[in-house]
């Protein structure tokens, strides 16, 4: 593997497990696969759009901007509908986010239309060289964001008080109710995080990738590939297990077997190495039951 | 006029799904038998409602496994895709396809991919909740890039190919009929029509067999119906395959319909066809006999009536959207909850299931 490949790859999965970080909330902790994910990155990369191209704002200080706007959409779309399913079958909440899903990008289309959009920021292509490796000033920037996301994540679930009661109502939400947890609230508080970590990836890769309505459905995919890869449950599982689907990636689309490009069946590659692991290992490559 | 002949079928299959009142059942599976039947004679466009029944079929299938066995598989698209595929080698014309007629091509894209569900599921089916829906849906992709990425299949060292999937371009299928469009067309939807019936006698006939009980005791509990005797691996493998084969039927005719198989993912392989079959199985009712063909004309009257009040537009996927989350929010059991006489519809009844399952 060359050093561009390594680089290249590593940034990529930075991205990823920002990606799959609140994917995993709520999964680990409300139990739904939740199918609006995507539509929040959206919406987080559409906000930055619109403040660099209406106000000139820089995006990386749009972040604030768009976590705490889709902070609010999650908590009012956790307390006020889907709340109401927490104990419904899989199929209903899967089905549910798929409704938010389809609702969400298709507004999107109509009031964003469908027209490319890219955030082209001064420095976009500045680039560090080391020897014949080239790292883009701007994504180690959005690695460092997503580094510095999961970090804080983690040690709000590990040392705050908030953080701790999250984690009870993920292990036993009937036990939680009976120590004095608001479950509800949390289940809202939850699902907000995760929106706003969701708001934070999609303005991050909004400098990396020119975009539409249409074009993030594939992160939800993206989203249980490295849930699987990383671990249910674990924040910083997320985060390895972006950085693993990232170099996989990186490394299948740059290999070949003979005469054959891997590139083609990089989908097919890892998604079959995801259902192997997922047999071997059902928790995934690092991880334990409940949410730690 | 297509929306008369979806809301007529959704009318007539509730009635149908009536098996407690043998006057209303009756008088329903009369009905619905004669207006999709004469269907032809109403519409201009008839391939609109063959699609339709297609989707039918999957879901269907999908009703097997999902419905009955309580396992939510989210492949449902790969064996469509995988059935569609099968049915364009052996019907093809060009070279490495084998030209053979349509409805042994057919009858083979069913074959196929109950193969290709007994291999995955030998695998996948011992996982479960979360895990299995993700391992299927892996499996779906996986499925997907493999068939669109292979070109010609060979035996090392012959120059002659085995058989040729076609990778970028797909496959061309030749029509039904070389000369005549309205045969074609009249040909297709009997297909489909057939395969949506006898789909439904089947799932009729599994909700009264032994097969069928097993089904539903692994849904209860399975490991109490282990307990009992059933051999449940075998069981689930067996629905899983089952499922599988009606998808792959449905893609077949899909296939002939589309006349030809592509790798993009609007064609044959069309990843929303797998949430499509839950959404159909959910708003009908799912794990009944009658719940997918309900659920199919239910949720294509309303896309053929929201087509009709904003065209193609963008109005429609978000009107869409709003009717998918109103639909499981008020009635998570399908409309048969309401059909069967025991529940009377209400604003109490739509209350009680909205509140039922919040924390």
């Amino acid at each position: 593997m060359s050093g561009q490949v390594l680089v290249n790859g590593l940034l990529l999965g930075g991205m990823l497990g920002l990606v799959g970080l609140g994917f995993s909330l709520v999964w680990g902790i409300l139990n739904i696969v939740n199918l609006t994910h995507s539509a929040f990155i959206m919406l987080g990369a559409y906000l930055t759009f619109y403040c660099f191209d209406q106000l000139q704002l820089d995006p990386f200080l749009t972040l604030p901007i768009s976590m705490l706007v889709l902070f609010v959409v999650g908590f009012v779309l956790q307390s006020a509908v889907i709340n109401l399913v927490m104990r419904a079958p899989l199929l209903v909440t899967f089905v549910l986010t798929f409704g938010f899903e389809t609702f969400f990008i298709s507004l999107a289309r109509l009031l964003f239309t469908g027209d490319q959009r890219a955030v082209t920021p001064a420095y976009n292509a500045a680039a560090l060289t080391v020897g014949d490796t080239i790292v883009n000033w701007m994504k180690l920037g959005a690695f460092g964001v997503a580094l510095a996301l999961t970090g804080a994540l983690y040690a709000f679930m590990r040392y705050t008080q908030t953080g701790n009661a999250i984690r009870a109502v993920g292990m036993d939400p009937d036990a939680a109710r009976l120590m004095g947890i608001n479950v509800a609230r949390l289940y809202a508080l939850t699902y907000a995080l995760s929106a706003a970590v969701a708001g934070a990836a999609g303005t991050l890769l909004s400098m990396w990738y020119s975009f539409t309505p249409d074009s993030f459905g594939i992160y939800n995919i993206r989203a249980f590939a490295v849930v699987v890869l990383g671990g249910l449950g674990s924040v910083p599982g997320a985060l390895i297990g972006g950085l693993v689907f990232g170099l996989l990636d990186q490394a299948i689309a740059s290999g070949s077997l003979g005469s054959f490009q891997l590139g083609a069946l990089k989908e097919a590659l890892i998604f079959l190495a995801l259902v192997g692991i997922l047999i071997v290992r059902p928790t995934g490559l690092l991880g334990k039951e409940g949410y730690r | 006029m297509n929306l008369l002949i979806l809301l007529a079928g959704l009318i007539l299959s509730i009635l149908a799904a009536q098996h407690r009142r043998p006057a209303l059942n009756r008088a329903g599976l009369g009905g619905l038998a004669l207006v999709l039947a004469g269907a032809p004679l109403l519409t201009t466009n008839l391939l609109t409602l063959t699609n339709v029944y297609l989707a039918g079929t999957a879901a269907i299938g999908w009703n097997i496994i999902g419905g009955f066995t309580g396992y939510a598989a989210f492949g449902q698209a790969a064996f469509f895709g995988l059935g569609g595929y099968t049915a364009a080698v052996f019907v093809g014309r060009a070279p490495g396809t084998f030209g053979l007629p349509a409805p042994l091509g057919v009858l083979v894209g069913g074959v196929i991919p109950a193969g290709a569900a007994i291999l995955i599921g030998l695998a996948v089916l011992r996982l479960r909740g979360h895990y299995f829906a993700l391992a299927t849906l892996g499996v779906g992709i996986a499925v997907r890039e493999l068939v669109n990425n292979i070109d010609c299949v060979g035996t090392p060292g012959s120059p002659q190919p085995l058989f040729c999937l076609g990778a970028a371009s797909g496959i061309i299928l030749p029509p039904v009929h070389k000369a005549d469009l309205v045969i074609t067309n009249l040909v297709l939807y009997g297909s489909a029509l057939g395969l949506l019936a006898a789909g439904t006698a089947g799932l009729w006939l599994l909700s009264r067999s032994k097969f069928g009980y097993g089904l539903r005791a692994i849904r209860a509990n399975e490991e109490a119906a282990g307990v009992m005797g059933i051999n449940t691996t075998r069981f689930k493998i067996a629905a899983f395959a089952a499922g599988a084969a009606l998808a792959g039927l449905a893609g077949g005719v899909q296939a002939l319909v589309d006349g030809s198989v592509l790798p993009d993912q609007t064609s044959i392989f069309d990843p929303y066809r797998s949430l499509e079959v839950i959404i159909i199985c959910l708003i009908g009712g799912a794990g009944t006999v009658w719940g997918p063909v309900i659920g199919t004309f239910l949720l294509y009257a309303v896309q053929e009536a929201l087509t009709g009040i904003f065209g193609g537009g963008d109005w429609r996927p978000i009107f869409f959207g709003a009717f998918v989350i109103l639909l499981v929010l008020f009635l998570p059991r399908g409309i048969l909850q309401f059909a069967g006489g025991r529940t009377p519809l209400g604003w109490r009844a739509l209350w009680r299931n909205l509140t039922a399952n919040r924390v």
